[in-house]
């Protein structure tokens, strides 16, 4: 493998580089668990939401959404 | 089973092992148990791999410190929401570098608002040899090479980054790019030419 200097280049800055690297971090994490708190909202409101809507126009929901036992180990 | 196993103890002892981790593991690897896990902690190890890197590229394209880490947060969301689609048909690296460039070169068109003629759009490309050798480019002088990329056009630059700094193939710079094999090719070829004209106004002396 013959020279690059291009990666030398690069392996130069890499030693001088300074960047707020932790403030960027936190940064990153609190966007994405923003996403996936809103994520996890839009999951668990939207059918509840378009089941209302089924209801406001005269439909029966029970059709669409899934009904669920209310004890664990209990036949629905 | 044992992934399932190993993600369980990851997210038990996150602090512990990450150091491990770190150095054990291949990108691939903690991209499947990150999509796994969802653990902050393999965010952690892909960020420690990869910032100074990422952070250099946009430093370099953007030329400007504080562009540099917005541009370096906005990647790094974009990696993390789009790392489900990541096929590992290239390397992740490749992957990684394909959004920077991408981010970057987008941030700068929008910053200009110019229209740039594409190559493709001249009319039919014709196979042009390249006459300057890039032998002659790798190793040229390193405080020289970042003068001169320093000041042609940033679009060259990438270019040039992405051919001899990240080794990524024609076909993965030409979907940064959104250009044709050929298309890539011409570009590559006339950022040589100008970097080597570049270099010779500056120096006065042939590369």
């Amino acid at each position: 493998m013959g020279m690059n200097n291009f990666k030398e280049l690069q392996k130069e800055q890499m030693d001088k580089v300074q960047f707020k690297s932790s403030r960027i971090k936190s940064g990153i994490t609190s966007s994405i668990s923003a996403f996936t708190f809103m994520g996890n909202m839009l999951d668990h409101f939207i059918p509840k939401v378009l089941g209302l809507f089924v209801n406001m126009a005269g439909g029966d929901d029970s059709k669409t959404s899934i009904r669920r036992p209310k004890y664990p180990n209990t036949p629905s | 089973m044992f992934t399932t196993i190993t993600i369980l103890l990851i997210n038990l002892l996150n602090p512990v092992i990450s150091g491990s981790i770190s150095s054990s593991k291949s990108d691939d690897e903690i991209v499947d148990m990150y999509i796994a896990s969802q653990s902050p902690q393999l965010f952690d190890i892909l960020y420690d791999r990869y910032s100074k890197k990422v952070f250099i590229k946009c430093n370099s394209l953007l030329r400007d410190q504080a562009k540099a880490e917005d541009a370096m947060q906005e990647i790094f969301i974009k990696v993390l929401l789009n790392l489900s689609k990541f096929n590992k048909k290239a390397k992740f690296s490749t992957w990684l570098y394909s959004i920077t460039y991408n981010y970057c070169i987008d941030n700068i068109r929008k910053g200009k608002k110019m229209k740039s003629v594409s190559v493709d759009d001249v009319g039919e490309l014709q196979e042009i040899p390249d006459t300057i050798d890039d032998k002659r480019l790798l190793e040229t002088n390193i405080v020289r090479l970042k003068e001169v990329l320093d000041v042609i056009p940033t679009e060259d630059k990438a270019i040039l980054l992405m051919k001899y700094q990240d080794d990524m193939s024609i076909r993965d710079i030409g979907e940064v790019l959104s250009k044709s094999e050929s298309a890539v090719k011409m570009k590559i070829k006339r950022a040589k030419e100008k970097f080597v004209k570049q270099y010779s106004n500056i120096y006065q002396d042939a590369i």
